[in-house]
């Protein structure tokens, strides 16, 4: 049952256009067999998308960022869990404080982390170290990640561990034979949104990123403020279509709904 | 929850976040200390660059320079300027989502929401490439006859209103759904059944009590319009300068890292403080009714 | 010609059968409840009177007016939805007020007669608070004083109290009753309780499976339920299957399991299958050998005001409530006998499946 006007359907409809207008001219133009940004008006070629794997520089910037994106998700992950477990089983002094603080990079600009880190890793001489970049990137991802874990934790029945408790399990046995096993949706949430936060993240990065830490979108960015090219256009278009697929799996899997209500603060 | 005479359970909370806790103390508080000392520093080129000595150079730089006015005008501008289009074209989304159902609103809310995980960059540059004087945009306006010479779009702060509020406006739209989820389904048939037409069921009824949604997705929306980076530099270019660019071309351009930061942290206080006097606001406003 | 008529409505959600065939005629200033199990089309029915569901077939008249078209907000019409949908940015008095500005009526009648309803509904002090200061029972009036302020031709309540506790609700139902005995407001309540449709509603119309099973006063709906599936709903009944053998005298005997029951005439005929039912509350304990049927004690259970036992004899399991007026000495295991009047049994057409 559609209960919307015809107006409100055509205003939905100029607004998806909206919506996906960027995104479909850049897969568009991704194909093109020009050497210059263009539609495909004579015949689709795949030219533009065989050069990207010719470029050294895109390639590496690309596994560094899949590396990054994987390391860093897995540490905010690994020290969210026990910090969401304080927070919904624990009622003690300084948790609230606690909790702002921990959220609170989301309220601070990114540029203003760019610029903190930049002065950070140079004092302690880790600029341009991956190690450098992987903590930058933990205190992004560390609110999203929290977020998830802890809307798991909350809604936990803790008459299971409980039980197991009174069956004589350990605490690590409950945690990993009860715990885990039902906040992992939360944990798997976490995880994604924090990679894709992570793989995605420019401002920030543009500062801490050196010329032998450069990840994707800071190459990206790069490119672009020099040159729009096809070569651009066809990187982007790629990742437009790993997203989608990525998009796909997780709602086939998981509900997207529910990974998304984490990046809305 | 757990008993608290026990005392085991009085130190694992504690345990529990000691890691997150030390994460952010070494990474998250001390950098952002250190960058408001070095605002306090000067740079001078003859001294080999940073000099470590207290002083409000660099603020009273920023805060008497009608350069830097200039700057941080055009980012309060533009901020304002996406955050009213984005709770224009946000909130009745939202509404029309909120009324569908089955897979036309699966379908729509994807369409929507999944641009929020596609990289800032690559959205801003189908931007780029629809406002060029041979974009799509300009061809097909000039196909159809409603101008005879190319709009310019590209590095124009319509431009980059344009594109921040397509990258800033799911933000609106989760925001308000989520606001319309709480709401009573049978609220509308309430008011229509006490003879108020659907137009005033909307204005009086709905809207007021999705307000709460509205405002809190226009904060989000101007606080990250105020810091944007990636899309104004790219479609603003060197000459539409905002806050955040400003501070990037100290840092890397000009390599005065002292007033870069000045720059940051002007930047982060303002965030804060029109944070909190709007969440006070709206505190004031909507404790009696909402909790 | 009665006051509020459907007239044949049927509602079909694509292949989905909601509504079938209904039929009702409700009188001026009548109360009706509208009872059955759950997804028997209770609320869709309510809805095509309120206009939010449109009919697939048939029509709906208030007052002689033919209102099946015509939108929710011109049918004036007073609803209290069951999540009572009050308007939680607005205080109390607006609340109630918000239907008479509506309406146009001007400030001063406006106001009066906001504050008459607010006190008839115990609430006069409460007017300048929002809904969420108020407890689920206060709301709940609220949410009547605001359908009832405009004076509505024909009252509807979706299970209004079901969201609350036991002893709220008693009180509630009074105060509904007396409210609406005082205005006069003829009145349509939807529920599955079926001891709150007994205890409100001058006429009760039990639905069963997107129909209109049977309906009439409380009392002879409880007395001369139709069929089985009515006769369970208003409460327990021990039915057996059995066949019509003989009648004469005013006496039918039925063969139950072999045994001849007796039960008054009915205009069943002879060798028709029916249902035999008789209430648990309706039949006595006498001695072994000295009623109807003999039985042996399976199970006894107290509940305060009175004990449930379960008996099992030779046709099967009946089940007998005794009020606790004295000591019964009833333990489980003995044998006793079962007595009853013949008038008290109902006998019910089989539906055939
Ligand atoms: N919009 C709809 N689309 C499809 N089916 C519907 C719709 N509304 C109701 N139904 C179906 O119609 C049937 C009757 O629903 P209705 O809400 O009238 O039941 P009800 O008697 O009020 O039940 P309850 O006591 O649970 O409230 C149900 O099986 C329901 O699933
Ligand atoms: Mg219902």
């Amino acid at each position: 049952m559609n209960k919307n006007s015809p107006l409100a359907l055509l205003f939905n409809i100029v607004f998806l256009t909206f919506m996906l207008a960027p995104l479909v001219i850049i897969c568009l133009v991704a194909f093109t067999s020009n050497g210059y940004i263009s539609l495909p008006t004579n015949g689709f070629s795949l030219r533009w998308f065989r050069a990207i794997f010719e470029d050294s520089q895109f390639v590496d910037a690309f596994y560094l960022s899949i590396k990054l994106g994987v390391v860093s998700a897995t540490i905010a992950i690994l020290i969210a869990v026990p910090a969401a477990l304080a927070f919904a089983r624990y009622d003690f002094k300084g948790r609230s404080v606690f909790m702002a603080l921990f959220l609170s990079p989301m309220m601070v600009p990114h540029i203003v982390l760019g610029v903190a880190f930049l002065s950070f890793l140079t004092t302690i001489g880790w600029y341009g170290t991956f190690i450098g970049i992987v903590l930058s990137h933990v205190i992004i991802v560390m609110p999203y990640a929290l977020r998830l874990v802890l809307s798991s934790v909350v809604g936990l029945d803790q008459r299971a561990e409980k039980a197991a408790v009174s069956l004589g399990a350990s605490n690590w046995v409950v945690f990993r034979h009860v715990t885990l096993p039902m906040i992992l949706p939360g944990v798997v949430g976490g995880w994604v949104l924090s990679f894709i936060t992570s793989f995605d993240e420019v401002t920030m990065s543009v500062f801490v990123a050196s010329p032998s830490t450069t990840t994707l979108p800071v190459k990206m960015y790069a490119h672009i403020t020099e040159t729009i090219d096809p070569l651009i256009a066809s990187l982007s278009a790629l990742m437009i279509f790993i997203t989608m697929a990525v998009m796909f799996l997780l709602d086939r899997f998981y509900g997207l709904d529910k990974i998304l209500v984490g990046k809305g603060k | 929850m757990n008993t608290l005479s026990n005392p085991v359970n009085q130190v694992r909370p504690y345990l529990l976040s000691s890691p997150a806790l030390l994460l952010y103390i070494g990474l998250f508080m001390i950098p952002l200390i250190m960058t408001l000392m070095l605002s306090f520093y000067s740079y001078d080129v003859d001294r080999g660059g940073v000099v470590a000595e207290f002083s409000f150079t660099n603020y009273v730089e920023v805060l008497s320079d009608s350069y830097f006015h200039g700057i941080f005008f055009r980012t309060f501008a533009l901020s304002i300027a996406v955050t009213v289009l984005c709770v224009l074209l946000g909130t009745p989304e939202a509404y029309i989502l909120h009324r569908m159902s089955g897979r036309w609103k699966s379908i729509c809310m994807l369409a929507i929401l999944g641009p929020l995980l596609v990289s800032v960059v690559v959205r801003t540059l189908g931007w780029a490439i629809l406002f060029g004087s041979k974009g799509v945009i300009n061809e097909s306006l000039l196909a159809i006859g409603v101008i005879d010479t190319p709009i310019k779009l590209m590095f124009t702060n319509t431009g980059v209103i344009i594109a921040l509020v397509h990258v800033l406006v799911p933000f609106m739209v989760l925001s308000v759904w989520a606001s319309l989820q709480k709401l009573d389904p049978m609220i509308e048939n309430a008011g229509l059944s006490l003879g108020a037409s659907p137009f005033i069921v909307l204005r009086q009824i709905v809207v007021p009590q999705i307000m709460p949604g509205i405002l809190s997705g226009s904060l989000i929306v101007f606080a990250l319009t105020a810091s944007a980076f990636a899309t104004p530099s790219i479609l603003g270019g060197r000459r539409l300068k905002v806050v955040a660019t400003t501070a990037y071309d100290e840092y890397l351009g000009t390599l005065n890292w002292p007033l870069g930061a000045a720059i940051a942290v002007l930047l982060l206080v303002a965030n804060v403080i029109i944070i909190t006097t709007y969440n006070k606001f709206i505190e004031r406003k909507y404790s009696q009714a909402f909790k | 010609m009665s006051f509020l008529r459907l007239e044949g409505l049927v509602k079909r959600f694509d292949d989905f059968v909601a509504v079938e065939g209904m039929n009702l005629n409700v009188e001026k200033g009548e109360f009706v409840s509208l009872l059955g199990p759950s997804g028997c089309g209770k609320t869709t029915t309510l809805q095509m009177i309120a206009g939010f569901v449109t009919p697939t077939q048939g029509r709906i008249l208030i007052n002689n007016q033919d209102v099946t078209h015509l939108k929710p907000s011109k049918r004036n019409l007073g609803i209290v939805f069951q999540s009572y949908a009050l308007f939680h940015h607005m205080t109390i008095f607006d609340n109630v007020a918000f239907g008479l500005k509506m309406r146009k009526i001007d400030k001063v009648e406006s106001d009066e007669r906001v504050r008459e309803i607010l006190s008839l509904v115990h609430l006069k002090d409460f007017a300048h608070r929002y809904p969420r200061e108020l407890s689920g029972g206060q709301q709940q009036r609220v949410a009547l004083a605001r359908a009832m302020v405009i004076r509505p031709e024909v009252l509807l309540l979706d299970e209004p109290l079901s969201a609350l506790d036991a002893k709220i609700r008693e009180d509630m139902q009074t105060e509904l009753r007396s409210i609406q005995r005082t205005l006069g407001t003829t009145t349509i309540l939807v529920t599955h309780d079926q001891s709150e449709a007994m205890a409100l509603s001058d006429r009760v119309a039990v639905m069963n499976k997107a129909r209109l099973a049977q309906i009439d006063k409380p009392f002879a709906l409880y007395e001369h339920p139709r069929d089985s599936f009515v006769t369970e709903f208003l409460g327990k009944s021990n039915v057996f299957e059995g066949s019509i053998k003989d009648a004469n005298d005013g006496l039918s005997s039925i063969d139950v399991s072999g045994l001849n029951l007796l039960a008054n005439n009915t205009d069943h005929t002879i060798g028709q299958a029916v249902d035999f039912s008789i209430r648990p509350e309706k039949i006595r304990f006498v001695a072994q050998g000295k009623g109807v049927i003999d039985g042996t004690i399976s199970s006894r259970i107290f509940l305060g005001n009175q004990w449930v036992f379960q008996v099992e004899t030779s046709i099967g399991e009946f089940s007998v409530v005794s009020l606790n007026t004295s000591h019964i000495d009833i333990d489980q295991g003995s044998v006793v006998g079962l007595d009853w009047t013949p008038s008290e049994v109902r006998l019910l057409t089989r539906e055939v499946a």
